[in-house]
């Protein structure tokens, strides 16, 4: 197989270079270069440099196929920031890379698990919009959940 | 997990969007940094909600508003009752068909989440099963019945009243399962099985008596064979119950008994014993009607065709405990030929699928024609092989066309435990004591 080498473009106009067979990992990708051989450089208008550059790490790892699951979850591990993770995930949706994918939601959930309100809204920098009032109605409302 | 990105993109696609409708759906909250607002990419947020314990993402949609209105979206919480429990898919069509015991097309629909939420607060209900050969107890929120009680046994004599034996029958079965009757309500499926010559009327008073004597918070009364259909996850059909001395054919039509059952006096008791009749002239002795029955569990099977079975080699064995190994040859395919033609026990009645087909005639007239097309076998016997495959072939032979087109034998997955699945569903309903128990105190 000739090691031919694709370019793919992130959000802010960056160019990462990588090779196809490596690439076609990528589920999208790979029905690209099936469909026109996509010589050109393929746009990925919802990924910023950063996330793209982990994605190039992850789809660059040489490992044998029975380590491979230890890796995905261990290369999530490493990144246990939720914002990152959140956008690795929308990247990986985006590019059909079903194991990060998976790996990147499932380090999500398992964080918002253990994490109080609090620190959800910490974490996502999100604003509270309710009164304490309103807080509590909800708390009483699904009060098995709490 | 790939079923569910399809799912997603086919909500985002369906215009799904609660808030925010730019070309990438994102769920927009105000950020704590002033004056921005927070932008999270909707796909991903829904996968990430799939993948929470229900527990969590209850917790979480306490976060802000706009995570509330995603949270709250009953597809979700559909998922988690189809994914949270091996008996999902029964306990999402409990929740969907049978709310309320009467069909109420105006009733107000809880949103999911709310049902979720009530279901895990339930006690749930001591289900209490007795057929005419075996009864089967245990807690709705188990996944089968914790006991099994020969029904004839516990009884007791016919010397003593009714009412007294009754009663010392259910309070045998609260000691048994160690709870304290007080505690939670109680499904009893009819007819109560527990003696023939007794009116059935007279039966459910006695019982009703003794139970508030035990001071039973409240009950609920459903006949055995809609629960059986339940149980199938079905609100109509014609449902064939193989029970221990008679099999009941009753056409339910929204589950309501319609147009007369068929009662033919063959049960399983009729099949063991012929087993053990047949084994005998082999001069092979079976100790028991129960190491029979065991027998009959394990190697007997339907034909599809009865003669040309003879010509093959049906020979099996199966070891039953400390007895030894039995070798069935012909018997286990002329045990269950019983059903078909009773005569061979010599039993002078008429065979299951002219029952069947009997009670199909009688229902033709119904406005909806397709209903009673759909047939579901329930009952420890209704679990030989090849039953539903044959019984479909007969009623083929039988019908005329215009009848036999589109029938369909649907085999029983919890056989003797179909009833009380059924009524375990009920017992789990998050409406299970505002619409399915006596109002009041029994």
């Amino acid at each position: 197989m000739s090691k031919k080498t694709l370019t793919l473009m992130s959000k802010d106009k960056q160019l990462f270079n990588i090779e196809e067979h490596l690439a076609v990992q990528s589920v999208t990708i790979r029905n690209m270069v099936k469909e026109d051989g996509a010589s050109s450089v393929i746009p990925l208008p919802r990924v910023d440099s950063e996330t793209l550059a982990l994605v190039i790490e992850y789809l660059n790892r040489q490992q044998a196929p029975e380590e491979d699951e230890d890796y995905v979850k261990k290369f999530v591990d490493e990144r246990g920031e939720i914002p990152t993770l959140l956008e690795l995930a929308q990247a990986a949706l985006d590019l059909d890379i079903k194991k990060l994918m998976d790996a990147a939601c499932m380090k999500v959930a398992d964080l918002i698990k253990d994490f109080t309100l609090e620190e959800v809204r910490e974490a996502l920098r999100i604003e509270n919009d309710r009164t304490p009032e309103e807080e509590k109605a909800i708390r009483d409302e699904f009060q098995w959940a709490f | 997990m790939s079923k569910l990105v399809k799912r997603v993109r086919d909500w985002v696609s369906n215009g799904w969007i609660p808030i925010g409708s730019t070309s990438d759906q994102t769920v927009v909250c105000s950020s704590s940094a002033a004056g921005e607002v927070h932008r999270l990419p909707l796909d991903v947020f829904m996968l990430i909600l799939h993948l929470l314990q229900p527990k969590d993402a209850a917790r979480v949609s306490a976060v802000c508003k706009s995570w509330k209105l995603i949270v709250f979206q009953d597809a979700l919480w559909m998922y988690y009752l189809k994914n949270n429990h091996p008996h999902g898919l029964s306990d999402l069509f409990a929740e969907t068909k049978l709310r309320s015991r009467r069909a109420n097309p105006h009733r107000q629909m809880l949103p999911f989440m709310h049902i979720f939420g009530q279901r895990q607060q339930s006690p749930g209900a001591i289900i209490i099963d007795a057929g005419v050969g075996y009864c089967k107890i245990g807690w709705s929120k188990y996944d089968s019945p914790s006991l099994r009680l020969a029904t004839f046994v516990e009884f007791g004599d016919d010397e003593f009243p009714l009412d007294d034996r009754v009663h010392h029958f259910i309070e045998t079965i609260f000691n048994s399962m160690h709870v304290n009757p007080s505690k939670q309500p109680v499904i009893l499926t009819t007819p109560i099985g527990l003696h023939s010559g007794v009116e059935a009327s007279e039966m459910e008073l006695a019982v009703f008596g003794s139970l508030v004597s035990l001071r039973v918070p409240t009950a609920c009364l459903v006949k055995q064979p809609t629960l059986a259909l339940f149980a199938s996850r079905r609100t109509s059909g014609i449902l064939v119950n193989i029970g221990f001395r008679e099999t009941q054919v009753v056409p339910i039509v929204n589950t309501y008994t319609r147009y007369g059952a068929i009662t033919t006096k063959v049960g399983g008791l009729h099949l063991t014993r012929y087993l053990r009749r047949q084994l005998r002239v082999r001069n092979v002795e079976v100790p028991s009607l129960y190491t029979a029955r065991t027998l009959k569990e394990n190697l007997c099977y339907v034909a599809l065709d009865y003669w040309a079975e003879f010509h093959k080699d049906t020979e099996a064995s199966y070891k039953v405990g400390s007895e030894g190994l039995y070798t069935l040859k012909q018997e286990r395919f002329r045990t269950g030929e019983v059903l078909f033609k009773p005569q061979l026990a010599g039993r002078n009645v008429k065979g299951l699928h002219q029952a069947v087909a009997r009670c199909i005639d009688h229902c033709k007239y119904s406005t909806d024609r397709s209903w009673y097309k759909t047939i579901i076998l329930a009952g420890g016997t209704a679990k030989l092989p090849g039953l539903a495959e044959r019984l479909e072939m007969e009623l083929r032979d039988l019908l005329p066309p215009s009848l036999s087109r589109g029938i369909r034998v649907i085999p029983s997955p919890y056989g003797a435990d179909a009833a009380w699945h059924g009524a375990k569903m009920i017992g789990n309903l998050s409406s299970f004591r505002k619409s399915w128990c006596l109002s009041g105190e029994v």
